[in-house]
Order: structure tokens, then C-alpha cells, then sequence
């Protein structure tokens, strides 16, 4: 069930993630969903950040195929830490799209069935993963990440999961949030993800 | 009872003990009010991984703050060691209610024995956990009044440090929150991170 963001009293002091999508269609007709709450940070979005707050190195951390492993903190880590800013056609991190189906939980590491770049059958052509600025809006802090997925597979194509995947030491990819969000990319379409972290006082 | 699932909160708790040890005055988990912008800089940073983002410090001029890419700076660090009052869990005197873009507590109290002082000792962490749906991280700091008086703490705030050639704090998060802390007692301050499916 999707769930609205949280607002006035209800947000302060939070964290809150929201999503929407939107799509561009060949004849230029735009058409964008309202934004709507994230279902799930992972386990690995807190052990990532604890390692930052404890300045230390952070052992068990479940990387995307399943290995745990001693994830790097900011001032150990070499090439990155939690970057998430991704080049075009990169479909190992970033922002992800696929077509599972299963219910997100805190212990998800891995998009459970990823869309993979190309023009293939069943492939996105996915875009640079960009992250704007924070900004204040309405009197929360807002900081977006949005990405482009093209649809040139010359078929529908249906998205039912998104998520976000960082990576550390410039090797390690962490699955730090998924959601259940279902929408259909018509051939020659666009769809951009788009996230914002908000926080409010 | 409203539904939090997908959100990460930030709760606060305090317990003040007498010389002895004895729990005098204990305040419950209660949520956060708040992050502050500083705090989303940070991701900022650490999501593009580059170098030169400007961010406001607790002196209240802008930083140049390098991603973690740049040169392994120390980045969104809350490890103060005991008597450092410019790192992690720190504690003030004003009343001035919080707001997005605060940058600094509106009266820090410091660490020493004088008037208006606290001990402070150092911060302490837990590993994460998971516990049903939720994953949680803490970390507290213990505050003891060697001052002769009464001391009273009315704002709490977490600043985190980061380097580039000069190490500069920055306040993440702060909150309203009278704590009495009289002469020789302590004041042990939690913060709880919890992320919820």
C-alpha cells in the first residue's frame, strides 16, 4: 500500500525518503506521479553510516552478492565510501530498476530481479545517477538523486522495484534502499526515478 | 499512533545519577527534534564523493568539506574523546528553539570544573542491530558537574568533524531538552538512530 509522506508535527525530527516517477512519452506528453514515502532503508544504510560516526572500519557489512565484508570508513577508505553518483549505462550501482516483486525488508542486499542496461529485450538504457544539492522547500531540507531510464528494447517494459545501490573502496556495492513501485515504460518512453531525503524540524 | 515505517528517527533519552549511582531523574526515549541541514550536506557530499562542498560549521563561516574520495579526511566523525566538547554528543544552555538551519548550539556549555562547566567524558557506541523491522545504532555520553553548582543543560546537539588541511565541527542535529545536573551527580544523554521497514 503506498504510503504519503509525512508532514508538519508527524515529520519533525525525522528521515524521510520519498519517490516518484516520472515519464515522458514519445509525443512529449509528461506524466508524473505525486511523491509518495520510501519503504525501506536496509541494514547497510545505518552500517554505513556508523562506520562514519565511529571513524572506523565496519566489519559483516552484506554486499550485493551476498558476501559480508569490512566496509571502509571515510577516513579509511581510499577511492569511496558511500558514493552513489553513477555514469550512463553503469547498471552495477547507483539508482537500480527491476521486476521483483517480494515485499522489502531491512535484510534485502540486492535488487531481487535487476533490469539491466541495453536495448535488448527486457533492458533500460540507464542514465547517469545525479544527486542535487540540499535546498530548503516549504520549510523542510530536501536533497534529490534522480536518474533517466530509456526504453529502446522496442517492447513495454515494467518496472515493479527500485532501489539504491553505493559503493565503497570503489569495489563493494551495498544495497541501501528498495522499494515496490510498478510502472510501465512504453517503447521509446522515459522514465526518470526520482528520491529526496527530507528532513524537518 | 502514526506509521513511521520507511522513515529513520532519531530519539533521545537521559538519565542522572547521584554520586552513588542512583537513577535521581530519568527522561524516556522521546524522538528528535531535529536533524539540521547540515546533516543532508553530508550525504551530499558523501553521494557524489567529491571535493569542495561548502558547508556551514559551528563557527558559523562555510567549509570546503572533501568527499571521502579525496584524501581519506576524517567525514561525519561523532568519535570525541572525554574533555573534547567540540565532537560528537555536546550540551548547551539556550532555549532558542530549533530550526533547520541552525549551525551551532546557542550556548555551549564546555567541558572543565568552572561555573556553568561539565565534565565531559567520551563518546561511546554500540554496534548496530537489527530488531524486527527496525535496525538501531546509539550512542551516549556521560556528563558530570564538578562546578560547585547547580548546572542546567537546556539544549543538546550532536557535531561531527571533518578535515580537510584544518578540522572544523559541524552540528548534524539538536534538540530542547532541560537536564538538572546538581553538584557531583551525572548525566548520561543517549541518542538512538532507527530506521524502520
Amino acid at each position: 500500500m503506498r504510503k504519503e509522506l509525512l508532514v508538519g508535527k508527524d515529520a519533525a525530527g525525522l528521515l524521510q525518503l520519498g519517490v516518484r516517477v516520472r515519464i515522458t512519452r514519445k509525443d512529449g506528453v509528461v506524466e508524473e506521479d505525486p511523491w509518495r514515502r520510501s519503504e525501506s532503508f536496509t541494514q547497510q544504510f545505518l552500517q554505513m553510516m556508523e562506520s562514519a560516526f565511529e571513524d572506523a572500519s565496519k566489519g559483516s557489512v552484506r554486499d550485493t552478492i551476498n558476501t559480508l565484508r569490512t566496509i571502509a570508513g571515510p577516513n579509511q577508505a581510499s577511492t569511496s565510501w558511500m558514493e552513489l553518483d553513477t555514469a550512463a549505462a553503469d547498471d552495477t550501482k547507483g539508482m537500480q530498476v527491476g521486476t521483483g516483486t517480494t515485499a522489502p525488508t531491512v535484510a534485502d542486499y540486492v535488487m531481487e530481479a535487476l533490469i539491466a542496461h541495453g536495448v535488448g529485450g527486457g533492458q533500460l538504457q540507464y542514465g547517469t545517477t545525479e544527486i542535487i544539492a540540499p535546498i530548503i522547500v516549504s520549510g523542510n531540507v530536501e536533497l534529490r538523486i534522480h536518474r533517466g531510464f530509456t526504453n529502446g528494447s522496442g517492447g513495454p517494459i515494467t518496472v515493479k522495484e527500485i532501489g539504491l545501490t553505493v559503493w565503497n573502496q570503489g569495489t563493494y556495492e551495498f544495497l541501501i534502499v528498495r522499494d515496490l513501485y510498478e510502472f510501465t515504460i512504453a517503447d521509446g518512453d522515459v522514465a526518470v526515478v526520482e528520491y529526496k531525503l527530507i528532513t524537518t524540524t | 499512533m502514526v506509521n513511521l515505517a520507511g522513515t529513520m528517527m532519531l530519539e533521545v533519552r537521559v538519565a542522572v545519577k547521584d554520586k552513588d549511582g542512583v537513577i535521581v531523574k530519568e527522561i524516556p526515549w522521546r524522538r528528535s527534534h531535529s536533524f539540521v541541514r547540515q546533516f543532508l550536506d553530508f550525504m551530499y557530499c558523501a553521494f557524489i564523493d567529491d571535493s569542495n562542498v561548502s558547508i556551514l560549521s559551528t563557527n558559523g563561516e562555510a567549509q570546503n568539506v572533501s568527499g571521502p574520495d579525496m584524501a581519506q579526511y576524517t567525514f561525519l566523525d561523532l568519535s570525541g574523546l572525554a574533555n573534547d566538547d567540540a565532537c560528537g554528543l555536546v550540551v548547551g544552555r539556550s532555549d532558542d528553539a530549533e530550526e533547520n538551519e541552525q549551525f551551532s548550539l546557542g550556548q555551549r556549555i564546555l567541558d572543565g570544573s568552572g561555573l556553568n562547566q561539565l565534565d565531559y567524558g567520551v563518546n561511546q557506541f554500540g554496534d548496530s542491530w537489527v530488531s524486527g523491522s527496525s535496525v538501531y545504532w546509539n550512542i551516549w555520553r556521560v556528563f558530570t558537574n564538578l562546578s560547585g553548582a547547580t548546572v542546567t543543560i537546556k539544549e543538546i546537539a550532536l557535531y561531527c568533524q571533518a578535515n580537510d588541511t584544518t578540522t572544523y565541527s559541524f552540528m548534524i542535529a539538536r534538540d530542547l531538552l532541560e537536564v538538572i545536573i546538581t553538584n557531583g551527580n551525572t548525566a548520561t544523554i543517549e541518542y538512538r538512530f532507527q530506521t524502520i521497514v
